[in-house]
């Protein structure tokens, strides 16, 4: 697990305007490791006041973005945001029709209550519901178990997980010629 | 001779009778430029930048225009000091490229102002929130005025209120609009400002997630009494009154022209 305390980050515990959020997304990735270990990075907002919109937009999703570009071994959460700083995030996330996994950290680097951030549409909500409940999945599998309910084929179900993994809320492992889902963090619920 | 404070009501008569030629005859009274009021004096010394003849408007006292003059002759592109204790009255230019928005001493400005709030009597959250909402003003000024140079930025408190304002000689919102053909269709100075300050709307298209700078500021002002200006062409956008926002915002014609666009704000608990 990468940590980024964003107010060390920073320099301050007020986050605002587009620029300083593409600041710190450069900064981030310019201390990510080499190396393609599987790991997730904590955007931690401890004691972080205000996180405005657009600085949300700039490094969450910028970095969200890059890892899925450049470093796809690599998720992201958004971790201890305080009431303010969570509203910012929904309303950034809810006008971009974007998601992102939100958590407590504690301390000891403890991950807990990790839920989605955001709106998903219905299909993409039965689809991380059912992720959720079989813990790993792929597309065949979904189809089979889901064949009677859904009308949807194994293509179908491949372009919703990968919607998912776009997101950021799930993340794949190739298993021989198949990809397979799960979610970034272990415990992650659904409702936001 | 009697003696006026300059506020925006004031200011708007002063650059009236200049318009109709009656400036030298018939102004009579002495401008007190009362600390405190940054914006008016802001907006006065900018136009004076532009109109000759107004300097000779007679000003009672120097400051806040002193501080105000001596932070645009600054050769410095950033604020002096690293303290995060605020001055009753402080400007600063805005650093002209986006990544210095990021600079320790950039920080500091704004952290004065957070401290400027919290003395003024404001909670540790809404000063935070106010700074919060600087901050946005300033990237807009950097980030659209195309002139970045020309932006400065300033605080003022007082207990029971803080004010600050961002102002730039830019292109201004009509002119930065209208490069997104979304809004080729403006034809004036007011709608333009009425767009660009509505939640959503951005030179950069509409629904790209971007322009969401003022409703972070109108988020900050919650529950809290405001009087808010914003300048642009030959227009003007106030709000005043508990819970500013765009529902009770003034449009009106106001020459002379403003080159650039000005955002003023005051907040009382």
């Amino acid at each position: 697990m990468m940590r980024v305390d964003l107010k060390d980050l920073a320099g301050t515990d007020i986050l605002s305007g587009a620029a300083n959020g593409t600041t710190a997304l450069a900064r981030v990735v310019a201390s990510l490791p080499p190396g393609a270990e599987e790991s997730i990075i904590v955007l931690d907002f401890r004691h972080v006041e205000v996180a405005t919109s657009s600085f949300l937009r700039e490094l969450g999703l910028g970095l969200r973005d890059y890892c899925n570009r450049s470093r796809p071994e690599l998720g992201l959460v958004v971790a201890n945001p305080n009431a303010a700083v969570l509203e910012e995030l929904r309303d950034m996330l809810t006008e971009k029709r974007e998601a992102m996994v939100i958590c407590q950290v504690d301390a000891r680097g403890r991950l807990s209550g990790a839920r989605v951030a955001g709106p998903l549409e219905e299909k993409q909500r039965f689809t991380l519901d059912a992720v959720l409940k079989l813990r790993e999945a792929d597309a065949a599998e979904l189809f089979k178990r889901y064949e009677r309910l859904d009308s949807i084929g194994v293509n179908g179900w491949n372009n919703r997980l990968a919607a998912l993994a776009a997101k950021g809320i799930l993340r794949e492992r190739r298993s021989g010629r198949t990809k397979r889902y799960r979610p970034v963090v272990e415990d992650l619920q659904h409702g936001t | 001779m009697p003696q006026r404070e300059l506020d925006f009501r004031a200011l708007d008569e002063l650059l009236q009778a200049f318009l109709m030629g009656a400036l030298s005859l018939g102004t009579q009274t002495l401008y007190s430029l009362g600390p405190g009021r940054i914006g008016p004096t802001t907006e006065l010394m900018l136009q004076r930048r532009h109109l000759s003849t107004l300097n000779g408007t007679p000003l009672a006292s120097a400051s806040p225009a002193k501080d105000l003059h001596s932070a645009m002759a600054s050769s410095g592109t950033l604020p002096s000091g690293t303290s995060f204790s605020s001055h009753p009255i402080e400007f600063s230019r805005i650093p002209p490229a986006l990544e210095s928005l990021s600079e320790p001493k950039w920080i500091a400005f704004n952290m004065r102002l957070k401290h400027a709030a919290t003395s003024a009597g404001f909670t540790k959250k809404t000063a935070a929130g106010i700074t919060g909402a600087f901050g946005e003003m300033v990237d807009n000024s950097v980030r659209h005025s195309e002139r970045q140079l020309t932006a400065i930025a300033g605080y003022s408190w007082k207990p029971g209120f803080v004010e600050f304002v961002v102002a730039d000689a830019g292109v201004g919102v009509l002119t930065s609009l209208r490069r997104h053909p979304n809004y080729g269709h403006l034809q004036d100075h007011g709608t333009a400002l009425f767009t660009a300050l509505t939640p959503g709307e951005s030179r950069y298209g509409r629904g790209t997630g971007h322009g969401t700078g003022f409703k972070t500021l109108f988020a900050s002002l919650a529950d809290l009494n405001g009087f808010l200006r914003f300048r642009s062409g030959d227009h003007a956008l106030e709000i005043d009154g508990t819970n500013p926002d765009l529902t009770n915002a003034r449009v009106s014609q106001c020459p002379p022209f403003y080159e650039g666009f000005f955002v003023s704000v005051l907040v009382a608990p």
